[in-house]
């Protein structure tokens, strides 16, 4: 057994093999010896004096990466004694060290940055001692405030006072004890909190639905327009391009449009892009198909009967170019136009606006829909909680062109409900509902992320989305789609 | 008499007063600053009650008169005794002794606290009370006095805690007495 030596590190018993390390011990026990200089793959070097350790016998602490185990061999890790060794190594590393970790690409996955804040001093060398406030405050259903991070700026405040006109916030106390705060158990709640930890020009306010969940140097920006609402705020959409996940939404400023806010709501634009939310192929009675076979399908069902036989459901929430490429190739296929309704939620109060960007009509283009169907000389049938319209048409075939936003439409099961009492149903769209299942085809469609084309706002101004690559690579938009149907429906003459 | 019609906090006669400085400027915000000293003098401190009566009676946001409320030190936060002996601590009071002042109130406070034999007075030091040519100058509540030795100190102590209690301090302690028994 002589090749082979027993040691107690922090009162557990390890036996390693004769020659080993302290450290080398420490690790096959699972306990963490803070180091720098020291690799398993390397030579000792020895040279960071990080590791120490405590020795019973010794009268120094040792480090732990180059002392030999040795046969009853008692070491501790945990003493103050040696935590006291960890953070005056640390401080000494640091002392020449530029600790501009803001602008380091390696912040976050440092591992001199990891050990301060696992045992570094904290306390400066200042004569004067740190101010210590409160931190990690619940201050709404949206945000945390940490007060030893604020620098005092106010314009969390006064975007309070200013902007939402809500003043929940104030600075209280003076001077070195002045702190960002509510009023006692008074929250902030508004629609526009998640500016507030935009605004904020440290981290002091952060925004609940994104802390902790990815670093944003993983994060890349395109600049696009929020389909919350027919306002058209000019957002950034941040997305990490290797998940092709979708984490968050930033006002951008447009003097125009939002100014430099936008609302909560909006925020909450970038969870139906991830792949989670989504119907991912297109399905036939239910069956996954290929996107061929789909509109193959489609494009025999459209051909099979006359224009006054189909029936067209809009909803606000596509693209001006989606329209106009739907109603010309159905035109030209079907040699006139097909009748269209407009579906718009049961609740929708489309005059209803919050006084600074929200508004009632939850759809990106409803102007721009307006407009196309216009230009093809069309006059629409709403249905709004009323589908008899539709139900008395006659129509033999109903092509559904279902919100992307379902947030907007609360009323959507009935509808769906009414829809599917149709004869033959083909939904473009993305929804995952129950009654959307019972559909005879599901198309999934690109959302507003991933096409070109234009919104216009409720106030006529049009508005280019850009196309980030898609979550789904075959999945298509809606005018891509009709182009290729056209083709099938001429290719098939 | 009180305004009994919402059980207003305050007295007819302070509310009167509330207004009139909130009417006086251009913003509620700018009243603030007096509004407070109004309360106090009626009611010897500001509690957080007064603060969010202040809100539901005259429409001054809590987080406005809290963050004037505890930015300034002359408004008293908490219950405080009847009279404050309040010495000047700078310079030329210092350099005559106010320290001295200071301590020995302090003392002969702390000393009829343990005897039994309290005196309805606190103590503290305060910047630059502006008549420097009669240092250690003091204030009792709102009356100045000059050339205050510590003989002086403990003389003003006596004769004060022999005078009827001002209605303010009255006042205060009644309402302590009402809140505890409503607790």
């Amino acid at each position: 057994m002589s090749n082979q030596v027993t040691l107690s590190i922090n009162n557990q018993s390890i036996t390693v093999p004769a020659g080993s390390t302290i450290m080398e011990a420490a690790q096959k026990l699972g306990v963490t010896v803070p180091h720098f200089c020291w690799h398993p793959g390397l030579s000792i070097a020895g040279v960071c004096r990080f590791c120490m350790v405590r020795v019973e016998g010794m009268p120094k602490l040792q480090i732990a990466c180059n002392t030999p185990a040795s046969e009853g061999m008692k070491v501790d890790t945990v003493s103050d004694e040696v935590k006291d060794a960890h953070k005056w190594a640390l401080e000494f590393h640091l002392i020449n060290h530029p600790l501009d970790c803001p602008i380091c690409d390696q912040a976050g996955e440092c591992e001199l940055q990891n050990y301060y804040m696992k045992v570094g001093k904290y306390q400066s060398q200042m004569e004067d001692e740190k101010v210590l406030k409160p931190k990690a405050l619940d201050v709404g259903d949206t945000l945390v405030l940490d007060t030893e991070r604020c620098i005092l700026c106010s314009r969390c405040v006064r975007f309070e006072d200013e902007v939402t006109k809500t003043s929940t916030l104030g600075i209280f106390n003076r001077g070195d004890q002045a702190t960002i705060g509510t009023y006692k158990d008074r929250k902030i709640k508004h629609n526009y909190s998640y500016n507030l930890a935009d605004i904020c020009p440290v981290g002091a306010f952060t925004a609940k639905d994104f802390r902790f969940k990815c670093r944003v140097w993983f994060l890349k920006e395109s600049k696009t327009v929020c389909p919350g609402c027919s306002t058209g705020c000019n957002v950034n959409l941040f997305q990490n391009s290797n998940q092709r996940e979708y984490y968050r939404l930033k006002p951008r400023h447009n003097a125009d449009v939002n100014g430099h806010w936008m609302c909560d709501t909006g925020r909450t634009m970038y969870e139906h892009l991830n792949a989670s939310a989504r119907l991912s192929s297109p399905l036939l009675n239910g069956e996954s198909v290929s996107h061929q076979a789909a509109l193959q399908a489609v494009t025999d069902a459209v051909k099979s009967i006359s224009a006054d036989k189909l029936a067209v459901v809009f909803t606000a929430q596509f693209t001006s170019e989606e329209y106009s490429a739907t109603l010309k190739t159905l035109k030209a296929t079907l040699k006139s136009a097909p009748k269209v309704f407009v579906w718009r939620d049961e609740s929708e109060k489309i005059e209803d606006f919050d006084g600074i960007l929200f508004r009632g009509d939850r759809n990106p283009n409803t102007r721009g829909m307006m407009d196309v169907l216009k230009e093809e000389g069309i006059n629409p049938v709403m249905l709004k909680g009323d589908f008899s319209a539709l139900a008395s048409s006659g129509a033999e075939l109903t092509l559904i062109f279902g919100p992307e936003i379902e947030v907007g439409y609360p009323n959507l099961q009935k509808a769906l409900g009414r829809f599917i009492e149709m004869k033959k149903t083909v939904y473009f769209g993305n929804s995952l509902s129950e009654a959307a299942k019972r559909m005879w085809i599901r198309i999934p469609v690109k959302v507003f992320a991933e096409k070109n084309g234009t919104f216009v706002n409720f106030n006529g101004v049009a508005q280019k989305l850009k196309a980030n690559a898609p979550v789904f690579p075959a999945v298509k938009s809606v005018d891509e789609y009709f182009a290729e149907l056209g083709k099938i429906a001429q290719t098939a003459i | 008499m009180e305004t009994k019609v919402m059980a207003s906090f305050f007295s007819s006669a302070l509310n009167e007063k509330i207004k009139s400085f909130i009417g006086r400027y251009e913003t509620k915000r700018s009243s603030i600053l007096p509004v407070l000293h109004a309360v106090q003098d009626e009611n010897d401190w500001i509690s957080q009650e007064a603060v969010q009566a202040l809100e539901s009676e005259h429409g001054l946001s809590v987080v406005d008169v809290n963050e004037v409320l505890s930015f300034y030190t002359m408004y008293r936060k908490n219950p405080p005794k009847p009279y404050r002996l309040e010495v000047c601590g700078s310079i030329s009071c210092w350099l005559h002794g106010a320290d001295k002042t200071i301590a020995a109130a302090k003392a002969h406070i702390a000393e009829g606290e343990k005897n039994g034999n309290p005196v309805p007075f606190e103590c503290h030091k305060v910047e630059c009370l502006g008549v420097c040519g009669y240092a250690p100058v003091a204030l009792v509540n709102k009356d100045r006095h000059l050339n205050v030795t510590p003989e002086l100190a403990i003389k003003l102590i006596s004769e004060y805690s022999k005078k009827e209690l001002p209605a303010a301090a009255k006042k205060c302690a009644s309402d302590l007495a009402a809140r505890s028994a409503h607790q």
